[in-house]
């Protein structure tokens, strides 16, 4: 905990929070940087950073840039809620949307209620580390049977060098009935160090649609995790596009612990030069008929490494429950590498439970069928894997996210994909 | 009440038998409890082994003294007392029974249901073999046959006495000392096991098996094996036996080596059917076994398949080293839970070579409190040029308080090969056994002709006589877990 986050805020943090920060300090230093000797980060060494703990100097964040996913905006900078940057408009007063510290400030029971009951701390050192530091954020409150039909754009921007870090925090509330439709956009310049954390509680028949981009700057690190909460009939349909960092290792845990609920998660990853891209997930069903999908689809390119874990967990009691899970990737070209572990731990028997992963090249026949039909081998490989991609794509019902995903797998094909990559060096 | 419940129970039973049946006064030559160097070096040299033997067996025992228990199967048990056992006891002079009539009936009523020949069920029951039942003649029959054509079938320690070159050259360079701690402790106090070599050009006429080995003394827990097919040699060994096993160690700890050399082929099945505990576990016996292949040469071929129904507690990862271009490896795997039982099993495939081909298919059958986990490594390595992969994970839970989990790992880093893997988990329907029951099976053949559907693929690649006693076996294993 910096010096400088206590004086920000003027007033006294109530003591459950300063006990919370406490603990997951002790946690963090318990635990220490995760190294690849531990099972959960095997494949994927996360360059240590664990000095690097201010967050970096708040410099002019181009938002410019950033093409707009939804009418309404909250932006985080190096983690701080910035009102100057956000446009909120046509918000009824009974949804909340605004930054953590202040509600922190104004309503601290309320932030109570839900923070850190999902990012539990046991065994996760990086989410112990952001609530170490947990200071502000995003809060966002859906009302009972309320739909936020309007897509909230929540980005958060990092900025700085090696010695930046940054923990932003995302907590979201959809109360009974609500439903929400929500793209989490990470990106920045310079090498700073994103670990973000955001939660998702949806109560019983919350509906949320939910994009996460994970667009850093090249030279950035990234590490989040998403956690979710699901209650009876809750539903949830998300999807992750990791393309940018050095290092980036998204990590998605959902407790379906309420019957009928419904949970739905697809991914894409690109990865080229020298990137290592993590998907880990955990689906834990507790309850009886909760149903879970996941597709997650990435495509490397040399020197690359892409990583996918993921767990499904069906408890005893959680007797017909539905669950599969799929994992496929696509190396392009010599130098690239994919580690799959996707993985099922059951104990309950009336289940239906699958998963399978694969892995290899573009199809050579196909390639040779595009090229004799005159179209150039370079346009032939681009739709090839726009068509692998596209079908996970096409099921994105934002449509604004959509289009920038779209458009961020074409540029990142035209920056990596040429006639080139193709032979083997 | 399950009938490895009952087999149990007569084995039990019969050990007492036995216990009676000891003949105290004779000096039994057994080293003191625990393990340190001079065990390690008592064993060697009560086996006469050369000086380099003894100073493997030595590094192999100092650095697993430096060694953690691997924590990271999904297998609870104890902490094992290293201390607290025998590392050395030569043949005990017991007194056998001296044919079947002396054989508790419950016991023979198993073995009948199994089918197993007669001559076959006084051997698993201990009926002092030389006296009553002639398979020395047998065996005797076979050896020379094998020695005419070149092929080397004894124990190890004889092999290490009339072979050395080739038990130097071949010992530990697929498993090596430093392995795992289970394998290293095996290295530095390995007693006994089986040595196989087939000579270039030779295809084995018979299916091996320690059964047929002469002077066949108890295997002993520490068991090491090494097989070598040389240049387009073939041969298929079969290890363990479908009726339950009496012994007296709860931990066993083997090792077995395969090597294949050029367009060599060598199949290795195994049936396990150790004591498993009681109900509750207790007692039953620790299978923590290293096995591994190394298709060396090109166009070699190792095939593994096990049945694992027995012991308490089941560890174990028969592999391959697919080093050699075009070479191919195989895993079939059946593997039944009961009661208290947990098995931890599954296979490495490690492609080295160009266009290697590996074929996993492994099920998993749950039941009772049971823990059944498929754990199994894919790796292309960067070399690994139009490598292929298909992996195949089946779990089946019977009953709502067993777990069935699948943990691969998938390793891909040649974009030329191709990886799938697939698994999937489920129960016998209740539309299935409907069936069954209405066409007047009983609950219990119902689900063994199910659950005997579903390890088909694996069971039909054992060897004939296998194949028919591991079908009965799947019955017997899972009776009473239904219903």
């Amino acid at each position: 905990m910096s010096v400088m986050e206590t004086s920000a805020s003027g007033t006294a943090t109530p003591p459950w929070l300063t006990d919370l920060r406490a603990r997951a300090s002790e946690t963090y230093e318990a635990l220490g940087w995760p190294t690849q000797r531990v099972e959960d980060w095997r494949y994927t060494r996360l360059p240590e950073r664990k000095d690097a703990r201010g967050p970096g100097a708040a410099g002019a964040p181009e938002l410019g840039a950033i093409p707009a996913a939804g009418a309404n905006r909250a932006v985080l900078v190096n983690g701080r809620y910035r009102p100057d940057l956000s446009t909120l408009v046509d918000l009824p007063s009974a949804v909340q949307i605004g930054g953590l510290a202040d509600v922190l400030r104004h309503d601290p029971d309320l932030v109570e209620l839900y923070i850190g009951r999902l990012a539990r701390l046991p065994n996760m050192p990086m989410t112990a580390l952001n609530t170490s530091n947990l200071t502000d954020g995003i809060f966002v409150r859906v009302p009972a049977e309320y739909d936020l039909e309007q897509p909230l754009h929540l980005v958060s921007l990092g900025h700085g060098d090696d010695a930046a870090a940054q923990h932003p925090r995302i907590l979201v509330v959809l109360e009974e009935g609500a439903s929400a439709r929500i793209v989490e956009h990470h990106t920045g310049s310079g090498s700073y160090f994103t670990n973000a954390i955001s939660e998702f509680d949806l109560a019983d028949g919350a509906r949320l649609e939910h994009v996460k981009l994970q667009l850093e700057a090249p030279a950035a690190t990234h590490v989040a995790g998403n956690y979710l909460g699901l209650g009876p009939e809750a539903q949830y349909e998300g999807f992750v596009l990791q393309t940018g960092g050095t290092v980036g290792r998204n990590e998605v845990h959902a407790y379906l612990g309420s019957s009928e609920s419904d949970f739905t998660l697809n991914g894409v990853y690109l990865a080229a030069g020298r990137q290592v891209l993590d998907n880990t997930t955990r689906v834990q069903h507790a309850a009886p008929s909760s149903r879970s999908r996941q597709t997650f689809k990435g495509v490397l390119n040399a020197g690359a490494r892409g990583v996918f874990q993921g767990k499904v967990l069906v408890e005893r009691d959680a007797q017909q429950t539905d669950a599969h899970q799929l994992s496929r990737a696509v190396l392009l070209s010599s130098g690239a590498e994919v580690d799959a572990k996707p993985e099922l731990e059951i104990y309950a028997d009336d289940v239906r439970c699958s998963h399978g992963a694969t892995a290899g090249e573009l199809d050579e026949a196909a390639l040779f069928y595009l090229e004799s039909r005159g179209i150039p081998p370079t346009t032939a490989r681009h739709m090839l894997v726009e068509g692998f991609l596209g079908e996970t794509v096409d099921e994105i019902s934002i449509e604004p996210a959509k289009d920038l995903i779209r458009a961020e797998i074409r540029s990142w094909l035209e920056a990596n994909v040429d006639k080139k990559s193709r032979d083997p060096a | 009440m399950a009938a490895d419940t009952q087999t149990i129970e007569q084995v039990q039973a019969l050990g007492d038998q036995y216990k009676y049946g000891f003949v105290t006064d004779i000096d039994v030559d057994l080293a003191p409890k625990g393990l340190n160097e001079n065990i390690v070096r008592l064993i060697s040299e009560k086996k006469q082994e050369p000086a380099w033997l003894l100073e493997w067996r030595l590094r192999a025992y100092r650095h697993w003294l430096k060694m953690p228990e691997p924590k990271w199967a999904k297998v609870e048990f104890p902490p094992l007392d290293y201390q607290d056992a025998y590392y050395y006891a030569a043949p005990k002079l017991t007194e056998a029974p001296k044919s079947l009539d002396e054989i508790d009936p419950k016991l023979l009523e198993t073995y009948e249901k199994l089918g197993i020949p007669l001559k076959e069920q006084e051997v698993l029951a201990g009926v002092a073999v030389d006296a009553v039942f002639d398979s020395v003649s047998v065996a005797t029959t076979y050896k020379a046959k094998l020695e005419q054509m070149g092929i080397i079938f004894c124990s190890i320690s004889e092999a290490v006495q009339t072979h050395p070159e080739l038990v130097r050259k071949y010992l530990g360079s697929v498993v090596p000392y430093s392995d795992n701690k289970h394998a290293t402790l095996n290295s530095a106090v390995f007693t006994d096991g089986s040595f196989v070599y087939i000579p270039e050009g030779v295809r084995c006429p018979v299916e091996l098996s320690t059964y047929f080995r002469i002077n066949q003394e108890n295997t002993g827990q520490f068991e090491r094996t090494l097989i070598i097919a040389d240049r387009g040699a073939y041969v298929s060994y079969l290890e363990g036996c479908t009726a339950p096993m009496r012994d007296e160690h709860q931990l066993h700890a083997a090792v077995v080596e395969l090597v294949a050399l050029d367009d060599a082929e060598i199949k290795y099945s195994t049936v396990q059917n150790w004591y498993p505990g009681d109900e509750e576990g207790r007692g039953g016996i620790y299978n923590f076994v290293t096995k591994r292949g190394a298709c060396r040469g090109r166009n070699s071929k190792i095939s593994w398949t096990q049945v694992e129904t027995g012991s308490a507690i089941t560890w174990k990862y028969p592999s391959c080293i697919l080093q050699g271009d075009n070479s191919v490896g195989e895993f079939y795997s059946v593997a039944i839970t009961n009661n208290r039982q947990q098995a931890d099993t599954g296979t490495k495939m490690i492609h080295i070579g160009k266009n290697t081909t590996s074929r996993i298919i492994a099920k998993g059958i749950a039941a009772g409190r049971s823990d059944s986990t498929y754990r199994g490594l894919v790796r292309m390595q960067r070399g690994a040029q139009g490598a292929r992969n298909y992996t195949q994970c089946d779990s089946l839970l019977i009953g709502d308080k067993c777990g069935a989990h699948t943990v691969p790992y998938i390793e891909c880093g040649n974009p030329t090969a191709q990886v799938e893997h697939e698994a999937t988990t489920s129960r016998i329907s209740d539309d299935q056994l409907f069936y069954c029951l209405q066409r007047g099976l009983s609950s219990e053949d119902a689900v063994s002709l199910i659950v005997n559907g579903f390890c088909r693929e694996v069971l039909q690649t054992l060897p004939m006589e296998f194949a028919v006693e591991a079908q009965k076996l799947v019955g017997i294993s899972l009776e009473g877990s239904v219903g």
